[in-house]
């Protein structure tokens, strides 16, 4: 009997934390697919006849066909630049080849403790005329050090030793044995890293209004500040601008789900 | 490490120098910068002339006119930090005991459902609640069931408890996923032997489960205050950071960048350095105090 009403909370516990967390996006899904005077008159309505139109007012108002194409870039500049620099710096200090190497780890990790430098940023982008620019987004967004950097770290002292004494002995060069054999050896803790930051850069809204003004220059966010007037906003094509912005990670996501929970746990449990 | 295998060091040091150099110029320089700005009366009108004007910017925050601005600023700080924190956390590890059970089937689907905003992002999440609680939206229906009604994000009550709720959406998934790692970290045998002993599951949850799971709730509590200390992305984008919603970061980016409500102080970049700097300070006092906590609370076991 204890058992059965202790197997009957815990149902209920998650029903009524499925209703919190469904609930919100079901509502947006509803409204995505509803005709704009079907969700004028009765927007709870249940029974409705589903349209793709909100999506194909939404992608050409919004200019999302314009706005991923600059997401892309910034998501790829930034994720690849961000991991490269982080593995070189990670690789000689998992390995002890630089003299200073714990000293070097103290100072990458430093960055996480240190008070949030956007104002400066901002400054010092003005001054190098790179404000406003992708070359300066991109720069914005960047993550070299701090969680990632601790990861790789822990995950490229696991790969053996003696695979870098038989590169020099067969005298292959640094880069050549990094880029050649490390990278595709550390494929899985890059994916996990990889996936963690393109989200942040997919996402980000802040820094884009921060740190860019020309329209043409904006991420994919910005699209979605079209609907939303001062007096009043077009909700079913903002839903389905919505779901535009979202599918791409959450379809990213069902696909690699296990690399992104181990990137994000990696960091914290052993910390 | 033996002499003879050795790569060329110049090429290893050549390797390491544009990360260095992005993470120096980019990264460690701006942080410090914004110390040394925090002395000056920097705005963000590109080539205007500053200078140094000692503590003044600190001041001002604490004598002078807006300091009530500020102080109740830093009060919403630590309302919202704490109760995010709090609520978040017990949710959070409530959700992963019950979704790491044997016998709930689906587990990974709820998981899933649960950690979804921490994919969708601050922006979609933020206009799904603007819709969620819009004048005639749902949430307003199910208040008129009861007779009342409410302006939810422009309203002067109930604004600030939800855009808490929404922190704690957005951000309690990616909680419960630690918790989950940690909770699969504890051997099964324990709990094996304890069921053998008779303990009921509230005895297994509190002798066993919740000390053998305390470091993960050491560094979870520390993630979710420094975090919450510094979320102001989804204050920006729910209310736009009203008075009654203004903690101490969303205050920093109103007067660093003009972002939200219209601040009169909107542009003097110094001056929000000096409150990021107050903020930085609280952020340090509670990030060392919890690592000291953490070693004690080991060191006794």
């Amino acid at each position: 009997m204890r058992k059965l009403t202790s197997r009957f909370l815990v149902y209920f516990s998650i029903l009524i934390a499925m209703l919190i967390f469904i609930v919100p996006l079901c509502y947006v899904v509803f409204t995505a697919f509803k005709l704009p005077e079907e969700f004028l008159s009765n927007p709870l309505g249940l029974i409705f006849s589903p349209t793709i139109e909100n999506f194909v007012n939404s992608w050409q108002k919004a200019n999302f066909g314009f706005y991923i194409l600059n997401s892309l870039i910034y998501v790829t500049a930034a994720t690849v630049l961000s991991l490269i620099c982080s593995l070189l710096i990670a690789f000689p200090i998992a390995r002890n080849y630089v003299r200073f190497s714990s000293g070097l780890y103290f100072f990458m990790m430093i960055g996480v403790f240190l008070p949030d430098g956007t104002i400066p940023l901002f400054q010092i982008l003005l001054k190098t005329k790179l404000f406003n620019t992708r070359l300066g987004y991109i720069i914005a967004m960047l993550s070299i050090g701090g969680v990632a950097l601790m990861f790789f770290v822990s995950y490229l002292k696991g790969i053996p030793t003696d695979l870098d004494e038989a590169a020099i002995t067969d005298g292959c060069g640094y880069f050549t044995y990094f880029f050649k054999i490390i990278i595709p050896l550390s494929k899985p803790a890059i994916s996990s890293m990889a996936i963690l930051t393109a989200i942040g850069i997919w996402n980000d809204i802040v820094k884009a209004i921060i740190f860019l003004s020309d329209e043409k220059l904006f991420p994919i966010t910005k699209g979605l500040f079209v609907f939303s007037g001062q007096y009043s906003t077009n909700w079913t094509e903002l839903t389905a601008g919505l779901i535009i912005v979202a599918l791409p990670l959450v379809v990213l996501f069902l696909y690699l789900q296990r690399y992104i929970i181990d990137g994000l746990t990696a960091g914290s449990v052993k910390m | 490490m033996t002499g003879k295998f050795l790569f060329n060091k110049k090429m290893i040091l050549l390797g390491m120098l544009p990360g260095l150099l992005l993470y120096f110029c980019f990264f460690v320089a701006p942080s410090i910068g914004t110390f040394i700005f925090s002395f000056t009366d920097i705005t963000q009108v590109p080539g205007k002339a500053w200078s140094f004007i000692g503590l003044n910017n600190y001041k001002e925050l604490i004598f002078l006119s807006n300091g009530r601005d500020f102080l109740e600023a830093l009060e919403k700080t630590f309302v919202f930090s704490i109760s995010t924190t709090i609520i978040q956390t017990a949710f959070s590890l409530f959700m992963a005991v019950i979704l790491c059970r044997k016998f709930v089937n689906y587990r990974n689907l709820y998981r899933t459902v649960i950690f979804m905003p921490t994919i969708l992002g601050v922006t979609v999440t933020a206009f799904c609640f603007q819709l969620f609680f819009s004048i005639d939206g749902p949430a307003q229906k199910l208040l008129n069931l009861f007779g009342a009604s409410s302006g939810f994000f422009g309203d002067y009550q109930w604004a600030f408890p939800l855009v808490i709720f929404c922190q704690i959406w957005m951000s309690a998934g990616y909680e419960m996923v630690i918790f989950i790692a940690g909770l699969q970290n504890i051997p099964e045998d324990i709990y094996e032997a304890s069921n053998i002993d008779g303990s009921n599951e509230w005895q297994t949850f509190w002798k066993i489960t919740l000390p053998m799971l305390w470091p993960t709730v050491m560094v979870n509590l520390s993630l979710c205050i420094i975090g919450s200390l510094s979320a102001f992305q989804i204050i920006l984008m729910t209310t736009g950071g009203t008075p009654q919603t203004r903690t101490l970061s969303m205050f920093v980016y109103q007067v660093a960048f003009g972002m939200g409500t219209l601040d009169p102080n909107a542009g003097k970049q110094g001056l929000a350095a000096a409150m990021q700097i107050i903020l930085f300070t609280f952020i340090l006092i509670i990030t060392v105090g919890s690592r000291y906590l953490m070693n004690k609370v080991n060191g006794e076991d």
